[in-house]
């Protein structure tokens, strides 16, 4: 009989709408969550399969020697398919004129090449290319079209890779795996690995890379790992990240990003539960109570809220589930359809975020929802008969354990890392603390300016006064909404720039080689016609053979414990008069243009490493002469710019004046130019170009995708931040109601009581900006600091949107949430309103 | 006792006042054409059983809501003609009220309560007035105290010091003793009097109290939404 009327309470709450705004947090939690990982999973997916173009694989194993046949087979035990790759320097000879010959790096493939990716061919010579998933067969030998020129052969023609005969079938002017290397010099040439036997190229002693390249699913590769590990010396273990530096940085960074997004979206619902829950309840104690007086038991109520909780959890869950998943497939529709349509197949959605949004529904209820509804059980049948009889109440402790432990628990299985997440908890507890502060602070000020000001302000400032503990909450709430929000954004806004300020639109996509000193001319005057910036510098090989008249291995010998670049290797040197872009002369000074001293520019990391000094002398031998110069000064650069060739010793022009030079050039060749550039290499065909374009067009596609998944979770976040801001008004409405139609019944105007209305709520939400803002700048600088390594720098726009942000919203939801307050006529105040 | 309607004296005048209310689709008359005047200083009890139309009628009258047909005069403007914000001045400058269930604002103290219609008008001298009624009413050592730590009889009393300090040239009281036992209520509604003597406020005062409506100089009995003595 008792679940009988509890039923009857349930349906009538449902009718009244009484459940609906708990039912709408429940909903969007669950929806802002699963449509967040949903879509994390399923980019995050599809970004790193992109950038596993730059790996040709998923991973890979790397080693100077053979890989081992154990490894392939535990691979494939596990479902993962392989394919190796073997490379080697080896002299390709046109059969019918033996003379002709060129050393290439060769690339010996397995019949299931690529894993990843396309290889780009060309029908002719410098021809136009096209994307293709072909590869030689058995007996045939793709190669680059620049040794199609210097060896003099055609499509149909043999050439000889060692002692093997293959036929030149197709002309590869790029595959996946190739990396970034501008400086990777040699023509390629791609074979089949059936065919290295007859070529006696592998030799003992020869220098071979061996790669193992692997596909299959992230799972599956930590178990291949683990199972690996042990005999991995030697060999290197490389995934998407190692592949491309920006694209590893991009990839970590957006998932820093995701996962503070996605706790931040979880600890909102959080929040607008608990609101919500919170109201559910205060507005049920007469409930309740008429039940006890009724007869019903504790246990009674307590089955009835449990089996309510469960109720709107269920219904909740489903709702959000659902819209979550509307969301992402709208979403993904959109990234494909409308937005990125060139890019690879977006992998299936898994069962897992489906998993994260259910759980995350009842972790949220339970924890949030809980307790208030544990206090309505409490409640004394007395508080029928006298309505401010105070509940004796689930002590604080209880709902503060509960809340905690469940945001904790979610946190935790959500980040997956403990660390991160009490990180996140101590700051949000200290915010609170801090806040909490501040707001008292903030109230009490403004209930001394209420006694001088005009009577819309005065009534607002004494209604901030009125409701000082709520107030005070719901200024913690906002500005805590509001910081996330600033928090997310400004975070975004610094990876997205900083992705964009890697790869900017004219970033190099060709390198010019082998540029003769007669050619220069018709290089620069190409460069100055046809292409975007450019970096054109002559190069000299050279090394260091004595510091001080100490021979350099003897020296370097002295400096064993020393890591890095040899001092004693072949380098690239170049001249200038002046100090080249983007470099800063440290220490020292920079010779005057046309100094006929024998100088040299030393970059700064190198010197020290290497122990050298201003004014010391460096013997060089360049190109078979042998020259003493002195260290003039010390540079500082940086080497991962790529829009520009990068040196660690520049000499003044006179140190060549007897040395024949070579240039190179980095240029950006707008597509429209693209048959002048082929012009110029038919021109001159000693010169070689390396085409960059597609390997920039895939970083920056996948930089594009990263920030539009960023992007939008950027606003599924302030969606949930504004659920809250809502909640929290909602909460605070119907102490509200009661209070306006009594100011009404006392000659309050409607016009005076919504002014004051807004202006409260805009005062609440300036004091939010504000306490939000110091806040925000706090978190930033150090998240940015330790999190996601930026430099930290205080922001002035994030004044300004704090203060829009907390005045604008925070004054227009109150406003339109409490307008239909004030059109209540003041009559219901001789109904017992509220 | 009814008043021809023409009465100059009259602070508070109404003729014809009829209310109907939409329920279910169906028009239900809750109150039928009711004369009523009431002379200023004067104390005017409105009886009848529970439901029949009292909270309604004092409802018109202090232009809280507007009646279906008819007119009411407040202080010679007809209210019932003015829109919303002109009744809620009206009110502002010559209505008060006692409500059977107090509502003080729950987070004020009592003298922030009793303070508050003053600062509702923007006046700024509202505290010693404040502290006045409170003494009045015998609450000079509750200034501080908020309307959970006081009892029923004490809450009401914070009310009727409220009502009075913004000294309204009428009352209304909607059974202000029906939430409190007799003998509370019976000081209740001796302070009610004394105070409404000593300021020569008029009084509407709704009860189903007859020894309370006997206090009054003339009673009003409504039954069924309609007067009838
Ligand atoms: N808004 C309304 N809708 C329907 N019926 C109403 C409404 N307001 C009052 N009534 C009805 O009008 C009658 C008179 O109500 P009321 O003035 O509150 O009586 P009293 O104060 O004398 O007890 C009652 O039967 C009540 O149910
Ligand atoms: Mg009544």
């Amino acid at each position: 009989m008792n679940l009988r009327l509890i039923l009857n309470f349930i349906l009538s709450d449902w009718r009244s709408g009484e459940l609906h705004l708990l039912l709408i947090a429940l909903a969007i939690a669950v929806g802002t969550v699963s449509s967040i990982t949903l879509t994390v999973d399923r980019l995050q997916k599809a970004m790193t399969k992109e950038a596993s173009v730059f790996l040709g694989a998923d991973r890979s194993i790397n080693s100077r020697k053979a890989i081992p046949d154990a490894f392939v087979q535990e691979a494939v035990n596990r479902g993962i398919t392989t394919s190796s790759v073997v490379a080697f320097n080896s002299m390709v000879l046109s059969s019918s004129d033996n003379t002709k010959s060129h050393l290439a790096s060769v690339k010996a493939v397995e019949g299931n090449y690529p894993l990843r990716g396309k290889l780009r061919v060309a029908e002719e010579p410098f021809g136009a290319t096209t994307e293709t998933t072909e590869i030689p067969k058995p007996g045939e030998i793709w190669m680059n079209s620049r040794l199609l020129y210097i060896l003099d052969v055609e499509l149909g023609d043999e050439v000889e890779v060692g002692y093997a005969t293959l036929t030149l079938t197709g002309i590869i002017e790029s595959e996946p795996d190739r990396g970034f290397s501008m400086l990777d010099l040699s023509p390629r040439v791609l074979m089949r690995a059936e065919d290295i036997e007859a070529t006696q190229v592998i030799q003992p002693g020869s220098q071979i890379d061996y790669r193992l390249l692997l596909v299959g699913d992230d799972a599956t590769f930590r178990g291949l790992y683990q199972a690996l590990e042990a005999d991995l010396e030697g060999y290197r273990w490389r995934n998407v990240k190692d592949s491309d530096a920006r694209i590893g940085r991009a990839l970590e960074r957006a998932e820093s990003f995701f996962l503070i997004g996605g706790s931040m979206a979880v600890l909102l619902a959080g929040v607008a539960i608990a609101l919500s829950a919170n109201r559910y309840a205060r507005r049920h104690f007469d409930h309740v109570g008429i039940l006890k007086t009724l007869g019903a038991r504790p246990r009674a109520v307590l089955w009835g809220c449990l089996g309510l909780l469960i109720l709107i959890g269920v219904i909740g869950i489903a709702v959000g589930l659902f819209a979550g998943a509307t969301i992402h497939f709208g979403l993904v529709w959109y990234l494909t359809e409308r937005v990125l349509t060139n890019v690879a197949e977006i992998p299936p959605a898994s069962i897992a975020p489906i998993l994260t949004g259910i759980v995350t529904g009842f972790i949220c209820l339970f924890a949030f929802a809980l307790p208030p509804f544990l206090d309505l059980i409490s409640v004394s049948p007395l508080h029928v008969i006298r309505r401010d009889f105070r509940r004796a109440g689930v002590s604080s402790l209880i709902t503060y354990t509960c809340a905690i432990t469940g945001i904790l628990g979610l946190l935790i299985w959500y980040s997956g890392s403990w660390s991160f997440t009490l990180w996140l908890l101590l700051g949000i507890v200290a915010v609170t603390l801090i806040f909490g502060t501040a707001a008292i602070v903030l109230l009490r000020g403004g209930r001394l300016l209420g006694m001088q000001a005009g009577s819309v302000w005065r009534l607002a400032l004494s209604g901030l006064q009125r409701r000082n503990v709520e107030n005070t909450g719901q200024i913690i709430v906002f500005s805590l909404v509001i910081m996330l929000l600033m928090i997310l954004y400004l975070v975004r806004t610094s990876l997205v720039e900083e992705w964009q300020e890697q790869l900017p639109a004219d970033t190099p996509n060709h390198v010019l080689f082998n540029i003769s000193a007669a050619q220069r001319d018709d290089v620069e005057q190409f460069i100055e016609k046809y292409a975007t910036e450019g970096d054109l510098a002559a190069f000299y090989d050279g090394r260091v053979v004595a510091l001080n008249g100490t021979p350099v291995r003897e020296y370097q010998r002295s400096r064993s414990n020393v890591a890095g670049p040899r001092l004693s290797s072949g380098r690239q040197l170049t001249w200038s008069d002046e100090v080249p872009a983007n470099n800063e002369v440290v220490d020292g000074e920079w010779w005057s243009p046309g100094t006929e001293e024998l100088l040299v520019s030393v970059e700064r990391d190198y010197a020290l490493t290497w122990g050298l000094n201003i004014d010391d002398i460096l013997s060089f031998r360049i190109q078979g002469q042998v020259l003493d110069v002195r260290i003039a000064n010390l540079r500082a650069l940086e080497w991962n710019e790529n829009a520009q060739f990068n040196f660690f010793f520049v000499f003044p022009p006179r140190v060549f004046a007897d040395i024949p030079s070579s240039y190179r050039a980095m240029i950006y060749v707008p597509d429209e130019h693209r048959a002048e550039l082929s012009q110029l290499i038919a021109r001159n065909p000693t010169m070689t170009v390396i085409d960059v374009d597609s390997i920039i067009k895939q970083v920056q596609s996948v930089i594009d995708r990263v920030t539009m998944a960023v992007e939008w979770i950027l606003i599924l976040v302030l969606t949930s931040g504004a659920l809250v801001l809502l909640a929290s008004i909602q909460a605070s409405r119907d102490s509200r109601i009661k209070e306006h139609a009594l100011l009404r019944s006392m000659g309050g105007t409607k016009k005076l009581i919504l002014g004051s209305l807004t202006a409260e709520f805009l005062l609440l939400g300036l004091m939010a900006g504000l306490v939000a803002i110091v806040g925000a700048e706090l978190s930033l600088y150090l998240i940015e600091k330790e999190l996601l390594e930026f430099e930290y720098a205080t922001r002035p726009e994030i004044w300004v949107a704090g203060f829009l942000l907390g005045g604008g919203i925070v004054a227009s939801v109150g406003y339109l949430s409490t307008r239909k307050l004030v059109r209540l006529p003041p009559v219901t105040i001789l109904r017992d309103a509220g | 006792m009814t008043t021809t309607a023409n009465d100059n004296d009259a602070i508070l005048r109404a003729e014809d006042l009829t209310k109907e209310v939409e329920f279910e689709g169906a028009s239900l008359t809750i109150l039928r054409d009711v004369d009523i005047s009431i002379a200023r200083g004067e104390a005017v009890a409105i009886v009848g059983e529970s439901g029949s139309g009292k909270t309604t009628l004092l409802g018109l009258l202090a232009g809280l809501d507007v009646p279906t047909r008819g007119r009411v005069w407040l202080d010679g403007d007809e209210i019932s003609a003015f829109n919303e914000d002109e009744r809620a001045q009206v009110r502002a400058r010559a209505v008060g009220f006692v409500f059977q269930t107090f509502q003080l604002i729950d987070s004020l103290t009592a003298l922030e309560n009793v303070m508050l219609p003053a600062e509702l008008r923007g006046e700024r001298t509202a505290r010693e007035d404040a502290i006045r009624y409170l003494e009045r009413v015998g609450l000079d050592q509750r200034l501080k105290h908020y309307p959970r730590q006081l009892s029923g009889g004490e809450q009401q009393r914070v009310a009727i010091a409220r009502a009075f300090c913004s000294e309204p040239l009428v009352l209304f009281a909607d059974e202000p003793t029906g939430n409190l036992d007799t003998k509370t209520g019976h000081h209740i509604a001796d302070l009610l009097f004394e105070l409404n003597h000593e300021n020569q406020t008029t009084l509407v005062l709704v009860t189903h109290d007859r020894s309370l409506a006997e206090r009054c100089q003339s009673s009003t009995e409504l039954a069924a939404g309609a007067v009838i003595a």
